[in-house]
């Protein structure tokens, strides 16, 4: 089975900064991957380079076999890990937005989505408290039907009970033949979920594996495994 | 391409029927007022001209927006479409300062010598045709340099990206203005020219001036460059967004 | 449904006993449905492909059984759930002696100890009025 996304060689350089270096790595479908790093650590760079807004500085990706542009932006749901929506918007606005654009766009699941997160339809956007904001753009973004979702730090900086619910709806909602990518550095919250986890240290992979091999093998969680490799 | 304008419109709705309300009321205003005919006219040429800047900032706003913010970045839709998306949404403003602007116009034509319409009004057809092109064709390419200079900026830097517009503009409008020189070795503010032409247009009043530097065949050349550069402007600001300017 | 996991040791492994102790608790009939793959994912928040793992490896040891179109079921042979019972006893039993034996007790003295101690947690249930022999296990 030809993998989903194929990162190849991916370097990202600002000035004289090396965010990313010779990151490469494959994902076959219907995969829950953590990508793990520090905050700074070129996660949401690298996002955004594979979600097609920022140029990388070297090195190839390819979605589905395409490369990254135009075509990839159909089979890619990208959640940024601040909020997008524009300030003059209610929700709804936002939703009829997805749905205007996104021709994989499903109300019907959107709808069901803003019931679950207990969201209402008439509220402002720019009221929404930090928890709500992340709802809605989780929603936003999980209700496409694409092949790839991109997930940067999905529950940072939102309470526990707000936390519960998105990783609720992110196990709910996501489809079998997809692939999601959630960056986190909240890595206890979150390890249950994941089927292989990816480290990214100074701009580099420096391990990539299955969970569930981690505990069973260096029984350990990939919380501990976590502070080892970033030292805290 | 329509949804992206049906958009920008929603999001700038306040500011642009705000704008229109004002200029509205000004034009009442004065229209009611018990000033002077020529104090009416300056008051409401002055509130004209303002709209029009406030909107042409406005949309180039809007332009940089499309090309930098992560929501837009992220459509699955063509690299230029942001640039028609802008060019119609510049074209509705100008619109609707020019309907007020019409309106209070009416109310003028009536009062003044209106004698130099008749001079207009005996130009040959091709003259008119001439006129018109050139008239869209320069305002297009007019929003194209702004749009070409922001993108560029947007490419070169991430702060102070205003500063290093308006630098790239003057040296590029210098630039421009010496190869319209050393191609047509006309006045090398013609281009301009066209531009105040334009706005003056907008406002219901008609220089003579222009319009007899208008007459001939002399706007061939300036037209063709203009469309040339056009072109070329639309390529370095496809070749912007996709390789260079990152969306925040 | 909330259960309280070790991230240090695999999940699957986990659940599968959880299912394992439920059905021994008799919390899960034989021949009960069993939720989908989809719902425990959700109720418990776990990855779904883990689940899936669960589950077939729970068809392995013929614990569940699919059937098409229909779902997962819990075995209803008598026989395969005494098993398991005995498997899960099997850990404790191991456990308690390996204790036992560590305290210094001699294996006669096991046996009569367990026989004094079940009559006396009888006697303190009845007192309770909690149904004989049954564990309050969860």
């Amino acid at each position: 089975m030809d993998a989903l996304l194929k990162v190849n060689g991916v370097s990202k350089k600002y000035g004289k900064k090396q965010v990313l270096d010779g990151v490469s790595f494959d994902i076959g479908p219907g995969r829950l991957i953590g990508l793990l790093g520090s905050n700074g650590s070129g996660k949401s760079t690298l996002m955004q380079i594979i979600a097609g807004l920022t140029p990388a500085s070297a090195g190839d990706i390819s979605v589905m076999g395409r490369p990254t542009g135009r075509e990839t932006k159909s089979l890619i749901s990208y959640m940024p890990d601040r909020p997008m929506t524009e300030s003059w918007m209610k929700v709804r606005d936002a939703i009829a937005f997805y749905n205007d654009f996104y021709a994989d766009f499903d109300m019907e699941k959107a709808r069901e989505m803003l019931d679950f997160m207990k969201l209402d339809e008439k509220s402002g956007v720019s009221i929404l408290s930090k928890g709500m904001n992340e709802r809605l753009q989780l929603t936003l973004a999980l209700s496409r039907n694409v092949s790839l979702y991109l997930l940067d730090e999905p529950i940072g900086g939102v309470d526990p009970v707000a936390r519960g619910k998105i990783l609720d709806a992110i196990v709910r909602f996501y489809r079998e033949d997809s692939s999601l990518i959630i960056s986190t550095h909240l890595v206890g919250d979150m390890e249950r979920i994941f089927d292989e986890v990816m480290f990214l240290r100074a701009g580099r992979i420096v391990h990539h594996e299955e969970v569930e091999n981690i505990r069973m093998k260096h029984g350990r969680s990939v919380d501990d495994m976590f502070k080892e490799v970033f030292g805290e | 391409m329509m949804k992206l304008l049906k958009y920008d419109l929603r999001r700038n709705a306040n500011l642009l029927l705000a704008v229109c309300a004002v200029l509205i009321l000004c034009e009442l205003g004065m229209i009611l007022s018990p000033a002077m005919l020529e104090v009416k006219m300056v008051v409401i040429l002055i509130a004209n001209f303002t709209a029009a800047v406030i909107f042409m900032i406005n949309n180039l706003r809007v332009f940089d927006y499309n090309i930098k913010s992560v929501s837009r970045r992220l459509l699955p839709v063509n690299t230029l479409s942001y640039v028609w998306a802008s060019l119609v949404y510049a074209i509705l403003n100008t619109l609707a300062v020019l309907v007020v602007a019409a309106g209070a116009g009416m109310y003028f034509l009536g009062r003044f010598d209106t004698s130099f319409w008749g001079d207009a009004l005996h130009l040959p057809v091709y003259v008119w045709i001439g006129l018109v092109l050139e008239a869209v064709i320069t305002t297009v390419y007019g929003f194209l340099f702004f749009y070409v200079v922001i993108a560029l900026a947007r490419s070169i830097t991430k702060k102070g990206a205003f500063w290093v517009g308006l630098l790239l503009f003057l040296v590029l409008s210098a630039v421009m203005d010496w190869l319209e020189n050393l191609l047509f070795g006309q006045d090398s503010t013609q281009a301009f020219n066209l531009v105040t032409f334009h706005y003056e247009n907008g406002t219901g009043t008609i220089t003579h001036d222009s319009l007899t530097a208008m007459a001939g065949w002399n706007w061939l050349g300036s037209f063709v460059f203009e469309l040339l550069l056009s072109i070329a402007f639309l390529f370095v600001i496809k070749w912007c967004v996709e390789k260079r300017i990152e969306a925040r | 449904m909330s259960i309280e996991f070790d991230n240090n040791l695999p999940i699957y492994l986990q659940i599968m006993n959880h299912i394992k102790r439920q059905i021994v608790s008799g919390l899960l009939q034989p021949g009960d449905k069993i939720p989908s793959v989809r719902e425990l994912a959700a109720d418990l928040q776990i990855n779904p492909n883990t689940i899936q793992r669960t589950f077939q490896e729970l068809e392995r040891e013929e614990v569940v059984e699919t059937k098409r179109g229909l779902g997962r079921y819990v075995t209803s042979e008598e026989s395969k759930i005494m098993a398991i019972k005995k498997e899960m006893a099997g850990e404790l039993l191991h456990q308690f002696i390996h204790g036992m034996q560590e305290l210094g007790f001699k294996n006669q003295d096991i046996v009569t100890i367990v026989k004094e101690a079940v009559a006396a947690e009888s006697g303190k249930n009845r007192k309770e009025g909690h149904p004989d022999g049954r564990t309050s296990e969860g």
